[in-house]
C-alpha cells in the first residue's frame, strides 16, 4: 500500500517537472512551428497560383481553338459570298433572266439642292430645275427659308426637262 | 547526475531546435528564390519548340470584293500496314471523295509507312472521315490560298502555291506584308525543373486592298479575250490607268490561268507581260516624240515639214509604213496618218542630245516603280552607248529600236493626259494590320513636258481620232471625245531583224480628253486576221472605252461640259 502510493508520488512529481519543463522551452518551440506555419503557407500560396495559371492557360488554349474554327468557318463563308458575288456568275444569272448589257443611256438633269413643295416640313425632295446652287436656293426661299411655291423658274425648269425627254434626249442632254 | 542530463538535454534540444530552424529557414529561401526570381528558360529538345503558321492577308479590289483568301484545306492520308479492312475502306473513301475505288485500293494495299489519298478536300469532309475513326486514316490540315473569282485578276495578283511559296504579281511583291510573322511556342524548364511553355503568337499577315476595280477588270478580261480571238493573236494584254493618280484599275494578260489549280502547259503564262515583258511600241511613240518637240520648242502646232516619202537617218533611209510622200504636211496630220518620216524629222530637228533626255523623262530605259513583282526596265540605246547608231534617232523616234514594257508605255501616255505630270503607276491603295490602315497616296514623279505642251499633243491626238476614217470607225465613241494612238511595230526575232510577216498591234488612248478618267493600252501579239494596230487593237480599246465610261458614271461631253460652264448640269 504505501509502496503503490510512493510510485504515484514520483509519476505525479516528474509529470509536473515535465510540463513545467515544456512551458518552460514552450518559448523556442513556438518559434519554429511559427517558422513551419509560414512555409506552409507560402508552399500553398505558390501551388495555388501554379494551379490557377494552368486552369488559364487550358481555358486559353480552348477558347483558342474555338477562334481558330471561327476563323475558318468565317473563311469559307467569305469564300463563299465571293463565289455567289463572282462577276461571270451575276452575268450568267442576269442573261438568263433576260437583261443585257444597255444599249442607250441618257443623262438628264437632275438637280438635288432646290427645295420644292415636299421639303416642307421634314422632307426634302430633289426637284428639276436649272442652275442649283446655294444663291438660287436662297433666291426661291422667302425672308424665313420657307420655300416661295409655285415658283416660275420650277415650273419653267419642269418643262426643261419634259422637253429634253421628248426629244429623245438630244435637247441639252448627253445620249449614245 | 541531475544536472549532467540537464546538459545533455538541453543539447538535444538546441540541436533539434537549431535543425529544424536550419530547415524552415532553407524552405522559406527556397520558396522566395522561386517566387521572386524569373524562370530560368531551359530549352527541353529540339522537340519541345512549337511553330505556328500566321494567316495570310486577304488581297481585296477597291470596293472591298475578296480576290484571294487563305483558308484551311485538308490532305487525306493513310498508313497503309495499320489498316485491316482495306476492301472496306477502300469503298468508303472511293464514295466519299468521289475517287475510282480501284485507285483507293491501289494506294491502301502499297506497302508505304504513309499514302496520300486526295489533296485539298474540305472541312466538312475531313470531319465526316475522321468520324469513322479507321486507325491509319488521316486527315491533315494545311493552309491553302484561294482564289474565288479563278482566273480573274491573275496576272496582277500571282499566286501561293501549296508550299505557301508566293510567286508572281501582288501575292510575291508584298510576300512579307502578307504572310506575316511565324509564333512560336518554346518547352523550356522552370527552376523547380517543371516544364513550362513560353508561347510567342504569329504576327498575322495584312489585308491588302488593290485599286483594282473588279468589275472593270472582269469587263476588260472579257474583252481583250474576243479581242484575241478575233484577231488570231497569240497574246494580248490591256491596261488601264487613272492618268490623274496612277492607280491601276485593270491589267489584263492573255492567255491566262486559274491560279487555284495553275494548271497549264507553259510556266511563261505565269508572267505578267505588263510588267516583265518589253516590246518596241511602235508608232504610239510618235506621241512622245511630238510633246517633247512641242515642249523644247523645236515644233508649233502650226508647223509644218516636208514629207519626201523618205528620210535618210544616219546612213538607214527610213520610210512611211505605206511607203507614200505627203508633201507638206501639219503636225497633226503627222500624228493622224502615224508619218515615219515626219516623226523623224521632228527628232532630227530636235538633236540626239534632246530627244532622249525627253525619252529618259517619259520613264523609258527606267523602272516605272510599280509595286508589282518582277517588273523590268526595258531597253534603249542613247548616245554614249558603243551600240548606240546615228541612225537610232529617227527609228527611235516612232518607237522602233527601243523595247519597253507596256507599263513603261501606258504610264507615259497617262503623263500626256496629265498635263505633262507623270503619276507613279501603283496597285496597291491601302494595308489594313488590324486596326492600323496605311494608305498609299499618289505619287508625282516628275513634270515631263508643260501643260500647254501636254494639252497640244492631247488636241492632236484627239484629231486624229476624229478625222482618220479608219480610226474614227474603230474607236470613235459618239458623244465623247478620245484621245488615242495606234503602234504597229514589227516583231524583232531572235535570229537579228525583223520579221515581215508578224506585227504587234498597239493602241493607247484616254478618255474624256480634257479631263481624262482613264487611260488604255491595248496590245496584241501576232494577229492573224488584223495586222494594224488601229483594226486589230482600236475595237478592243473602242469596247473596253465604253464600258468604262458607264461603270465610272462618265457623262457626255454636252453633259458633262455644260455642267462644268455653269449652265444647270451637274
Amino acid at each position: 500500500m504505501a509502496s503503490n502510493q510512493i510510485a504515484i508520488s514520483r509519476r505525479s512529481n516528474w509529470l509536473q517537472r515535465s510540463v513545467a519543463q515544456l512551458f518552460h522551452d514552450l518559448g523556442a518551440w513556438l518559434y519554429v512551428v511559427a517558422v513551419v506555419v509560414l512555409a506552409t503557407v507560402l508552399a500553398f500560396v505558390y501551388l495555388a497560383q501554379a494551379s490557377y495559371a494552368a486552369r488559364q492557360i487550358e481555358l486559353m488554349v480552348d477558347l483558342e481553338k474555338k477562334l481558330d474554327l471561327l476563323h475558318e468557318e468565317n473563311s469559307i463563308l467569305r469564300l463563299q459570298i465571293a463565289g455567289h458575288e463572282d462577276p461571270s456568275r451575276i452575268k450568267a444569272e442576269a442573261r438568263a433572266m433576260g437583261l443585257g448589257e444597255a444599249t442607250r443611256v441618257e443623262y438628264i438633269e437632275v438637280l438635288l439642292d432646290e427645295a420644292g413643295p415636299l421639303a416642307r416640313g421634314n422632307t426634302t425632295q430633289s426637284l428639276p430645275g436649272s442652275g442649283a446652287n446655294s444663291g438660287q436656293l436662297s433666291a426661291l426661299q422667302g425672308r424665313n427659308g420657307v420655300t416661295a411655291w409655285p415658283d416660275v423658274r420650277f415650273v419653267s425648269s419642269i418643262a426643261q426637262q419634259f422637253q429634253g425627254w421628248i426629244s429623245k434626249g438630244t435637247a441639252g442632254l448627253g445620249t449614245r | 547526475m541531475n544536472t549532467a542530463r540537464q546538459d545533455r538535454l538541453d543539447r538535444r534540444r538546441f540541436a533539434l531546435g537549431a535543425f529544424l530552424l536550419i530547415l524552415a529557414a532553407a524552405a522559406i529561401g527556397r520558396l522566395a528564390y522561386l517566387q521572386v526570381r524569373l524562370p530560368q528558360v531551359v530549352p527541353v529538345d529540339n522537340r519541345g519548340t512549337e511553330n505556328f503558321q500566321p494567316k495570310r492577308g486577304s488581297i481585296y479590289d477597291s470596293h472591298g470584293y475578296l480576290l484571294a483568301a487563305s483558308s484551311t484545306v485538308y490532305d487525306i492520308g493513310a498508313t497503309p500496314y495499320q489498316i485491316e479492312d482495306k476492301e472496306a475502306l477502300a469503298d468508303r473513301l472511293a464514295f466519299a471523295l468521289q475517287e475510282p475505288r480501284s485507285e483507293m485500293l491501289a494506294k491502301l494495299k502499297q506497302e508505304l509507312s504513309y499514302v496520300q489519298l486526295k489533296r485539298g478536300v474540305d472541312r466538312s469532309l475531313a470531319e465526316t472521315i475522321k468520324s469513322w475513326k479507321v486507325p491509319g486514316l488521316q486527315a491533315d490540315p494545311r493552309a491553302s490560298r484561294v482564289y474565288p473569282h479563278a482566273a480573274l485578276a491573275v496576272a496582277v495578283l500571282g499566286f501561293v502555291n501549296e508550299e505557301q511559296e508566293a510567286s508572281h504579281g501582288v501575292e510575291a511583291r508584298y510576300d512579307e506584308e502578307l504572310g506575316g510573322e511565324a509564333g512560336f511556342r518554346v518547352a523550356a524548364r522552370d527552376a523547380m525543373g517543371s516544364v513550362i511553355y513560353r508561347f510567342y503568337p504569329p504576327q498575322h499577315g495584312v489585308d491588302l486592298y488593290l485599286t483594282l476595280d473588279r468589275n472593270i477588270q472582269y469587263a476588260v478580261e472579257e474583252a481583250l479575250a474576243k479581242g484575241v480571238a478575233r484577231t488570231g493573236a497569240s497574246e494580248g494584254l490591256v491596261i488601264v490607268m487613272e492618268p490623274k493618280t496612277g492607280a491601276i484599275l485593270a491589267m489584263a494578260v492573255y492567255p491566262t490561268y486559274d491560279p487555284n489549280t495553275r494548271e497549264v502547259t507553259d510556266a511563261s503564262v505565269f508572267v505578267n507581260h505588263a510588267v516583265s515583258a518589253t516590246y518596241e511600241p511602235g508608232s504610239v511613240f510618235k506621241v512622245f516624240t511630238i510633246a517633247s518637240a512641242l515642249d523644247a520648242g523645236t515644233i508649233t502646232p502650226a508647223s509644218t515639214y516636208y514629207d519626201a516619202g523618205q528620210i535618210v537617218v544616219g546612213g538607214r533611209t527610213i520610210k512611211n509604213s505605206d511607203s507614200l510622200a505627203y508633201g507638206q504636211t501639219t503636225i497633226p496630220n503627222l500624228l493622224a496618218y502615224s508619218l515615219n518620216v515626219g516623226s523623224a524629222t521632228v527628232s532630227t530637228q530636235m538633236g540626239a542630245r534632246r530627244f532622249y533626255e525627253y525619252i529618259r523623262r517619259f520613264g523609258f530605259g527606267q523602272l516605272t516603280g510599280v509595286d508589282l513583282a518582277q517588273e523590268t526596265a526595258g531597253w534603249m540605246r542613247a548616245p554614249g552607248n558603243p551600240e548606240w547608231h546615228e541612225s537610232d534617232l529617227g527609228t527611235n523616234s516612232f518607237g522602233q529600236g527601243l523595247a519597253a514594257t507596256p507599263l513603261q508605255v501606258l504610264t507615259a501616255i497617262c503623263a500626256v493626259a496629265n498635263d505633262g505630270a507623270m503619276m507613279r503607276p501603283y496597285i496597291v491603295t491601302r494595308m489594313v494590320d488590324g486596326a492600323t490602315l496605311t494608305e498609299t497616296t499618289p505619287r508625282m514623279l516628275r513634270q515631263v513636258v508643260s501643260p500647254e505642251a501636254a494639252q497640244q499633243t492631247t488636241e492632236m491626238l484627239v484629231h486624229a481620232v476624229d478625222n482618220v476614217d479608219a480610226v474614227h470607225q474603230a474607236v470613235a465613241i459618239s458623244g465623247y471625245s478620245i484621245a488615242g494612238k495606234s503602234g504597229t511595230s514589227q516583231v524583232y526575232t531572235p535570229s537579228g531583224g525583223y520579221d515581215p510577216q508578224e506585227t504587234i498591234a498597239s493602241f493607247a488612248g484616254f478618255a474624256p480628253a480634257d479631263d481624262p478618267r482613264f487611260a488604255i493600252l491595248v496590245v496584241l501579239d501576232r494577229p492573224q486576221k488584223e495586222q494594224w494596230g488601229t483594226q486589230a487593237a482600236g475595237p478592243v480599246f473602242r469596247e473596253i472605252a465604253l464600258q468604262l465610261l458607264t461603270l465610272l458614271a462618265v457623262p457626255p461631253d454636252s453633259v458633262r461640259l455644260a455642267g462644268l460652264s455653269g449652265s444647270g448640269v451637274h
